[in-house]
């Protein structure tokens, strides 16, 4: 059987939460601060702005067929052959996007914590969990994604609560100092990463149990992780200043390692990238599931579940291949990737929704 | 050398995990998606232990989207 | 069923066999853990120091063998992280740098631009932000790590303490962190500040443990002073009452003693037990003008002169004094800067640059030598809430009896 789990409203919500938060929390202040310097946190709100359309959009294009994921309507929308094309596009870009993020959370392990553990060792623990993740199917991901989400919660707040003493109200100032361009500039990958990249949920709507409440709670998921950003983003300005937000990597890293409450509290940074972890698996699990139940469903096999481990293999080599050194990876990823996900978030619907309702006028006129 | 030896090793026991329960169901198309994919990955794996020269996979996205991005950062300077 | 179990096993075995953490592991005798670091020149290449703990002697309950708590090694290298590592050939561990608590960079260093030393310390993964940088004075860094201390017994935390409370007690000191000073150096409105470490009587008594023997130390560690940076090259210095300026006009200032003269003549020591001091930027006919407000809480903590503390125009008076005096104090401070070094330590460019970033854009390339012709205007504002525990001195009743 392809996959018959279901999951809850509230627990989509839960999903779309992490999702969004995924690995933006980590590196995306450091993006719009080259930009917007100061103005970072505008550049995101900007691209909540932006972002929430698009999953507006995603949502109308998700109610067309609504017990189908998106390989399967593709066909019957564009017919058998042209479906099936865009479908495997669709696919390769999850894969790829799959592989980018491993490298980029191995990336991150290695620099900080432990720099001589060659890069394959992480990759192929981490990918066994990814793997089982996957195996276990969306109804298990999401039951565990729900289970972990108090503590993530709980997490974060912490690392916001801690970090507030250390805030200075001018390091954001002057506010639009250098005017809107910039801040524009740098709301392209704000409103991207969190939210174009949950075009990946067109494949998991056709499992979420009260169809007529997808939309609500998708919405609020995107503007809950959208606000937790901004959040991040802003604390990280005021706690930091914009010079070394752009400058770090990992700026949410690089501040977690300043919390100090009553010299007593010091050097938790380690427990905090906890929360990391926990957002970036499921964004990484939930789109390798994504590839591996696309790719059954888009060739017409009747399990997904025995591709895992040969596509599993394929991911830990390519995530060797997407990129031989960080400074390309983060050039390719803060100015091509985000178009990449507008392709398919924004272009794709469209371009779906736009045949569908030719469709329908013609077979109204016939 | 030993890489090779291992990524064979890794197949072997991927098939061993997998390919009974698909045999038993008589999945045929699986089983011909399931070798293709391990081909691919045996083929990569090769290719990468023996260091050969591969390009970054990333480079086909900055050919195709390298006139879209150059024209939006235009528009906003 | 059985060949899948094996396949099972098989993939766990080798699974478990690459365990990550073991490659990163570095047990606790691996390490020798520097908690100060010092750079001096050598010629042409850095000569690093590293302040080493010695776990044994540290820990000891019998305390004081005949070993130092701390050990020193040092190395040349072209750059920082080339010491570093060469270090290994006289360390018999690897240096782990995330303790350190001070780093010293000795003046010539400084003279010719700190940024080069900095860069290691950001990009490193192990180095950490909450150290203090001090710029070595009339002596070499690693002289500087040599010194023993009596109360703490590893000398990098007797100087870290004494470079916090100094900054907390007595205003002309001032704690740099990393981050903080590459934000002044990178930054376009500020020039960083550091202070400044000397070491006060005998280097070669001071570096064995007879500095520890005798009640009064023969060696100890001041610091003195503030350094000016241009950017990130060593350009002057400034004395006590100018680092005290400087610490009010950055509102550094958390607590310290001023000494006024008295309505009839005599002294009084004034201690500051609040302040907080704005700075504002304003724009008059297209010139900025600085305003520089200060507002002290303070008590009478010393009287050595005759004048009534029950009367209220007593005190009003000795605001008045003491308001002068800050008054002078700052503005001299700001017009030596203006006019020897010409820099804008104080962070006038960037108050401006938060409320007139149009005007800022335009300047921003000539800020110092703006800043050299700046007009400023400053205003303290004292209050004297309390005498301490008696009145009117006990001198006033001598007096009364001669």
């Amino acid at each position: 059987m392809l996959e018959n789990g279901k999951i809850g409203v509230r627990q989509l919500t839960i999903l779309v939460i992490l999702i969004s938060i995924g690995d933006a929390i980590l590196v995306l202040p450091s993006i719009p601060a080259i930009e917007a310097k100061q103005d970072a946190w505008i550049s995101v709100v900007i691209g909540l702005a932006i972002g929430l359309p698009i999953v507006y959009l995603l949502t109308i294009v998700g109610k067309l067929y609504p017990g189908l994921t998106v390989v399967e309507y593709n066909e019957k929308i564009l017919g058998t052959w042209l479906g099936k094309a865009i479908s495997l596009f669709f696919l390769s870009y999850l894969f790829f996007s799959a592989a980018a993020h491993l490298r980029e959370s191995s990336d991150f392990m290695i620099t900080n914590i432990m720099p001589e553990t060659p890069i394959m060792a992480i990759n192929i623990l981490f990918l066994g969990i990814i793997v089982m993740g996957a195996r276990l199917g969306l109804e298990t991901l999401t039951r565990t994604a729900e289970i972990l989400f108090p503590w993530f919660i709980l997490l974060l707040l912490m690392f916001i609560l801690f970090l507030i003493p250390q805030a200075d109200i001018k390091n954001m100032l002057p506010v639009l100092g250098e005017g809107i361009k910039p801040v524009i500039r740098g709301s392209i990958a704000s409103a991207a990463f969190p939210f174009a990249e949950l075009v990946v949920f067109l494949m998991v709507f056709p499992y979420v149990n009260q169809t007529n409440r997808i939309r609500r709670s998708f919405l609020l998921g995107a503007l809950l992780g959208g606000i937790v950003l901004i959040a991040i983003v802003a604390l990280s300005i005021l706690v930091l200043g914009a010079d070394l937000v752009a400058r770090n990597i990992y700026p949410s890293f690089f501040m977690a390692k300043k919390i100090s409450i009553g010299n007593f509290l010091e050097r938790v940074e380690a427990i905090l990238a906890i929360i990391w972890f926990i957002s970036i698996y499921f964004k990484i699990t939930l789109y390798y599931y994504a590839f591996n139940l696309g790719l059954a469903q888009t060739l017409k096999l009747r399990e997904y579940r025995f591709l895992t481990l040969p596509s599993g293999m394929i991911l830990l080599l390519l995530s060797l291949m997407v990129a031989p050194n960080i400074t390309y990876y983060n050039e390719v990823i803060s100015k091509y990737w985000p178009n990449l996900d507008f392709t398919y978030s924004i272009l794709l619907p469209l371009l779906l929704l736009g045949v569908y309702a030719l469709r329908k006028k013609f077979k109204r006129n016939m | 050398m030993w890489a090779i030896a291992g990524i064979i090793a890794v197949i072997i026991a991927i098939i061993m995990f997998e390919a009974p329960s698909l045999r038993r169901k008589q999945l045929r198309k699986e089983l011909w998606v399931f070798s293709i994919l391990l081909l691919i990955g045996f083929g990569l794996g090769v290719a990468i232990s023996l260091h050969m020269k591969l390009p970054p996979a990333l480079d086909w996205i900055i050919v195709i989207y390298k006139p879209l991005t150059d024209a939006l950062i235009g528009l906003l300077k | 069923m059985k060949t899948r179990k094996l396949a099972l096993i098989l993939l766990f075995v080798v699974l478990a066999l690459i365990v990550t953490g073991c490659w990163n592991r570095r047990e606790m005798n691996d390490l020798a853990i520097a908690i100060a670091i010092g750079i001096d020149k050598s010629g042409k290449q850095f000569r690093l120091s590293a302040q080493v703990v010695d776990p044994g002697e540290v820990a000891a309950k019998k305390g004081g063998g005949t070993r130092t708590p701390v050990t020193m090694y040092q190395a040349t290298g072209n750059t920082i992280f080339e010491a570093l590592r060469k270090m290994t050939t006289v360390a018999p561990r690897k240096i782990y740098m995330s303790h350190v608590r001070m780093l010293s960079i000795q003046e010539d260093v400084a003279k010719e631009g700190i940024g080069k030393v900095l860069d290691f310390m950001s990009r490193d993964h192990e180095v950490r932000t909450d150290f203090f940088i001090v710029i070595a004075k009339d002596t070499s860094a690693a002289n500087t790590l040599k010194i023993l201390t009596h109360l703490e017994s590893i000398p990098a935390n007797q100087m870290f303490s004494s470079l916090q409370t100094s900054e907390q007690a007595w205003a002309p000191a001032v704690t740099v962190t990393l981050d903080k000073l590459i934000a002044d150096i990178v930054s376009e409105g500020k020039h960083p500040v550091v202070t400044g470490l000397r070491i006060r009587g005998e280097q070669k008594i001071g570096e064995s443990k007879r500095n520890v023997e005798e009640i009064a130390s023969p060696a100890q560690l001041q610091y003195s002073g503030l350094a000016v940076f241009n950017n990130d090259k060593l350009i002057g210095w400034l004395n006590e009452e100018q680092s005290k300026g400087y610490n009010y006009i950055i509102d550094k200032v958390k607590s310290t003693v001023g000494v006024v003269a008295c309505p009839n003549g005599g002294k009084a020591s004034i201690e500051v037990v609040r302040s907080k001091t704005e700075v504002k930027g304003k724009l008059m006919n297209g010139k900025p003008r600085m305003d520089v407000n200060v507002r002290i809480e303070a008590n009478v903590g010393e009287v050595e002169c005759s004048m009534d503390l029950t009367k209220t125009k007593t005190i009003s008076e000795l605001e008045n004094s003491t308001e002068k005096r800050a008054q002078s104090i700052i503005k001299m401070t700001i017009e030596k800067v203006q006019e020897k070094y010409k820099v804008d330590i104080f962070g006038f460019g960037e108050a401006i640059s938060r409320y007139h970033p149009k005007y800022w854009k335009k300047v921003k390339g000539e800020w110092d030598r703006i800043f050299v012709d700046l007009p400023v205007h400053v205003n303290v504002d004292v209050k004297i809430r309390r005498l301490g525990t008696v009145g009117n001195s006990f001198l006033e009743e001598m007096k009364k009896k001669e």
